[in-house]
Formats: C-alpha cells, structure tokens, sequence
C-alpha cells in the first residue's frame, strides 16, 4: 500500500466506526471502571463548603430548571447535593421548578433519597435524612416564565410563591411558623439547570440581596457558567457529570458518577487521538494530492 | 423480581434511546421515527397538561376570588390565549402582540441585572493584580487573563491599519479566540458524552435485567430495520414518515 493511500483511508474512515467505537468504549469502561484518580476543582469545592456551612435556621431554595434531556447528566448532582443539604440539621428547603419536566424527576429524586413518612403512602409526604415534608420541607412545584417568575418571587416572595403547594396543600402556615415572608429570608439558592434558572436568580436575588447561588449545570452551559463563576456572580458551580463526581468524593455519596468518570476520561482520549488521526490523514493526503499535482 | 411497571420503563427507554442514536447510522428506521414523533409529541402534551394545569389551579381561582383587583392577571391571561391565534393565517397578526409585550417585558425586567452581572462584574473579573500575589501559579492565570484580554481587543480594530506591533497583537488575538471556540466546542462534546453516559448507565446495571433487555431490544431493532430495508422497502417507507 502506497503511503498516500494510506493517508487517504485514514481520512475516510466511515464515521459510523467511530459512534461504534465510543459506544462499546463507554460499555466496557461502566461495566469495568478502572478507578482513575479525580482531582477536585476550587468551584465544586466551594460548592461543598458552602452548602456544608448551612446553619439552623438557614432557608435554601433548590429549583430544578431542568428538563428530561439533561437529567442523565445533572442526576447525580441532584443525589449528591440534596442529600447533603438534608443532612444539615435545622435547614429550612424550598423546592421549586422553572421547567414543566422538571416535577416528575424531583419526585423520583426525593424517593431516592428519601422513604414515606410513617402513615402514608404516597408523595409528597417523604422524610429525607430526618427532615419531614411540612416541618422541614416543602415542594412548591412548578412556575411557569423563568425569568419573570423569579423576578416577581424577588420582588413579592409570598405573593409569587402561593400558598398552596404542588399538590395543592395550603402551605401558608409553613410560610407563616418559619417567618418567610421576604426573599431576603433565602439564605442560599441552589438550582440544577437545562436552561438558565441559577442566572436568573443570580440577577433578581444575589444581585439585589447578595444571596449566594450555586448552579448545577448541562456540558453545554459549562462554559457561559465558568464565565459567571469567574466574575464572582456565581457563588460556586457544579459542572455536569463531572462536577457531580467530585461532589459526590467529597461528599461521600455512593453514586453512579465517579463510576462515570473512568469512562468520560477514556472516551476524551479516544476522541483526541482520532483527531489526531483524522488530521494526520487529511493533511498527508491533501500534501501528496499538491505534490503529484 | 421487576414488575410489570418496571419492565415498560425499561422496554419503553430502550427503544427510544436507541431508536433515536439509529440516526448515526445514517439509515432509516422505522424506531428513531417512532423515537422522534413520542418524544415531540409527549414533551408538547405534558407542557400543554402543566401549563392548564397551573392556569387552574392558581391562576383562574385568583381570578373568580377578587376580579377587579387581579385585572392585570386577566390581562395577562387574554394576552396569553391571543398566542392561540397564530393557528390562522388571518390573525396572526393578532398573535404577536402578546408575544412583543412578553419579550420587551423580559428585557426590560433583567436589562438593569444584566448591566452588573454581564458588564460590570465581567470587567472586574478581568482587572486582576499582578504583584503582590501569594503563588507564582495565580501570577501565570492572572497575566493569561489579562493579556489575553488585550490580544482579543486589538483583533477588533477594524478602522486602523494593521502594522508593526498591532498586527501581531491582532494575530495572537485571533489565536486566543480559536482556542476559545476550541474550548466551547470541547464543552459541547463533552455535555453530548455527558448524555451518552447517563443514558448508558441505566441500560448496564444492573446486569439483570437491564443489560440483558438492553442486549436483546437492540438487536431486535438492528435485525428489524435490516429486514425492512431489504425486504420491505415500501414498508419502511410507509413507516418512516417525514
């Protein structure tokens, strides 16, 4: 075989070998994980230290912006983190959706951190870590208009929240007992997004009250949320799979994303590598092609 | 054992998620339209179920309880129902009203946010010391940002002449934007791995049943859409709709 035949078979190479190449990749590597180290980045480990600083008395907003797309990716930093959150005792949580997929997966979160409350038998009444549904939590469901939701619940935080939760309990009385009654209240936010909820209470809450947000994002919104991170708007970012990972070695969390990473760290060498390949083909061929010529 | 719950989630995502990756083959498939038109299709209804639903139960009794005092709802409400008119060449026009008011009423509410958050902040982020730093790593990532701020300004100079120093500037800038767009598009992939991953990782573990179903399911699917084209191509046809 000639060397510019081989150049040019290397820069034809069908691409469906290479979606194959990827997919058994990925198999082999969840079914055996290698165990390759994780270094912890500065953002994910303020995210941990932030929300592990929550004290009694605290009131966390947890929104899902997220929709059933990009739940595969932000699954285990919804795991890890309302878990850990749900450890810190006398923390006050409000849930809220800013995406209309968004309550079937809270629901199937908070059954997996959580079991029913002795005497019922179905949602919302869960008790995570301890703390109990109308006593520690509440799941005030989905709104409708991201940005000018958020924007009402900074201005008239009761008036935008409601008084009746997701499953339509008056919850007024939480609101009352917890003495809720501003967004000032909000200690922290923390919002697992698909879309841009964590930007939107960044500009109407961390902006006007200086409440801290945490954003867990989609691969896609990495790069625009580092952006955000960087310039201090974010208090702290986790991002993706890989955030999740690192959240879940701090946290101790046994989940499936640090099974992940050992394969999201081959599956990168193997792209660059046929980038590589692609490029040594492409430019050889292209050189011969010029020289013959 | 699963149940019978279980074993339809698993069947159900199964067919989907493959039925839609069946695209990379670049052939048709009766499973990624089918994939395709559920996906389209549920995602709209559930949004149509939720959003009735948030209409009725908070919305419309607000409404019934104090009218006058919630005009600004009602409004906001017919503004809404207008949208409705786009389904008629006749009053579409009628249709872009709520949509002007909704988009100019977004803007105006995050313009003044977006002024710290977007522009402000942003340039603070980029004003960093270069002395008196407490390792020689914060002076690396400090003078990157700040250098790189300026290469990337003079490659938008387009009413001077490129000459000398300026020329160079302008080219490490342009430079520092490929690998910028190198960077983004390295997060693209990585968010589209992402999605693999996790969609993967429910079909492998556990081994039984899910890997084994998962195993099965796809090679039904490859045996099928191979049949179809060979043997039944006006079949496939009818089944792969547009």
């Amino acid at each position: 075989m000639s060397k510019m035949s081989i150049f040019k078979t290397i820069a034809n190479i069908d691409r469906r070998y290479y979606y194959a190449g990827v997919f058994l990749l990925t198999i082999i590597l969840l079914l055996f994980p290698l165990g390759l180290p994780l270094l912890i980045s500065p953002e994910v480990h303020t995210a941990y230290e932030t929300v592990d600083s929550l004290e009694p008395g605290d009131l966390v907003i947890i929104n899902f912006c997220l929709s059933a797309s990009g739940y595969a990716q932000l699954q285990g930093a919804c795991n890890s983190m309302i878990d850990h959150v749900f450890q810190k005792e006398g923390v006050q949580v409000i849930f809220t959706m800013t995406a209309d997929q968004a309550p079937i997966m809270l629901e199937e979160i908070i059954a997996n951190n959580g079991q029913l409350m002795e005497g019922y038998s179905d949602y919302p009444y869960y008790e995570i870590n301890g703390k109990q549904y109308l006593e520690d939590y509440v799941n005030m469901g989905y709104f409708p208009g991201i940005d000018k939701w958020i924007a009402f619940l900074s201005s008239d935080f009761r008036e935008a929240i409601g008084d009746s939760d997701w499953y339509g309990e008056d919850v007024s009385a939480w609101f009352d007992s917890n003495d809720i009654t501003h967004a000032e209240d909000v200690d922290l936010v923390i919002s697992f997004d698909s879309d841009d909820g964590a930007g939107d209470f960044m500009r109407f809450f961390y902006l006007e009250y200086d409440t801290p947000v945490i954003q867990s994002m989609i691969g896609v919104m990495v790069a625009n949320s580092k952006v955000q991170y960087n310039a201090g708007n974010y208090a702290a970012i986790v991002p993706s799979i890989r955030g999740a990972a690192e959240y879940q070695f701090l946290a101790g969390y046994p989940g499936f994303a640090l099974t992940q990473m050992d394969a999201f760290s081959v599956v990168q060498f193997f792209l660059i590598l046929l980038m590589v390949l692609g490029n040594i083909g492409y430019y050889g061929y292209t050189k011969n092609q010029r020289g013959t010529s | 054992m699963a149940d019978l719950y279980t074993w339809g989630i698993l069947l159900l995502s199964t067919i989907t998620t493959f039925g839609l990756y069946m695209i990379l083959s670049g052939v048709d498939s009766p499973w990624f339209a089918f994939a395709e038109h559920a996906f389209v299709g549920t995602a709209i209804g559930l949004s149509v179920v939720l959003s009735t639903d948030y209409l009725l139960r908070t919305v419309f009794p607000k409404i019934l309880a104090d009218p006058i005092g919630n005009w600004p709802t009602i409004i906001s409400v017919i503004l809404g129902f207008m949208m409705i008119l786009r389904v008629n060449k006749s009053t579409v026009q009628y249709a872009r009203l709520p949509i002007t008011i909704a988009t100019a009423a977004g803007i105006a509410i995050s313009v003044r946010a977006t002024i710290f958050s977007g522009i402000i902040n942003q340039i603070r982020a980029t004003i960093l010391p270069l002395m008196g730093l407490e390792t020689w790593w914060d002076l690396v990532i400090n003078l990157t940002v700040v250098l790189s701020v300026i290469f990337v300004f003079t490659y938008y100079f387009y009413t001077t002449e490129l000459k000398g120093p300026l020329k160079q500037a302008n080219m490490i800038g342009r430079w520092i934007l490929y690998l910028a767009f190198g960077v983004l598009f390295a997060q693209t992939y990585m968010g589209r791995l992402g999605l693999l991953l996790g969609r993967l990782q429910l079909f492998v573990t556990p081994y039984w049943p899910n890997f084994a179903v998962t195993i099965i399911v796809v090679v039904i699917m490859v045996i099928t859409t191979y049949l179809l084209h060979k043997r039944y191509p006006e079949l496939l046809e009818k089944l792969t709709p547009e």
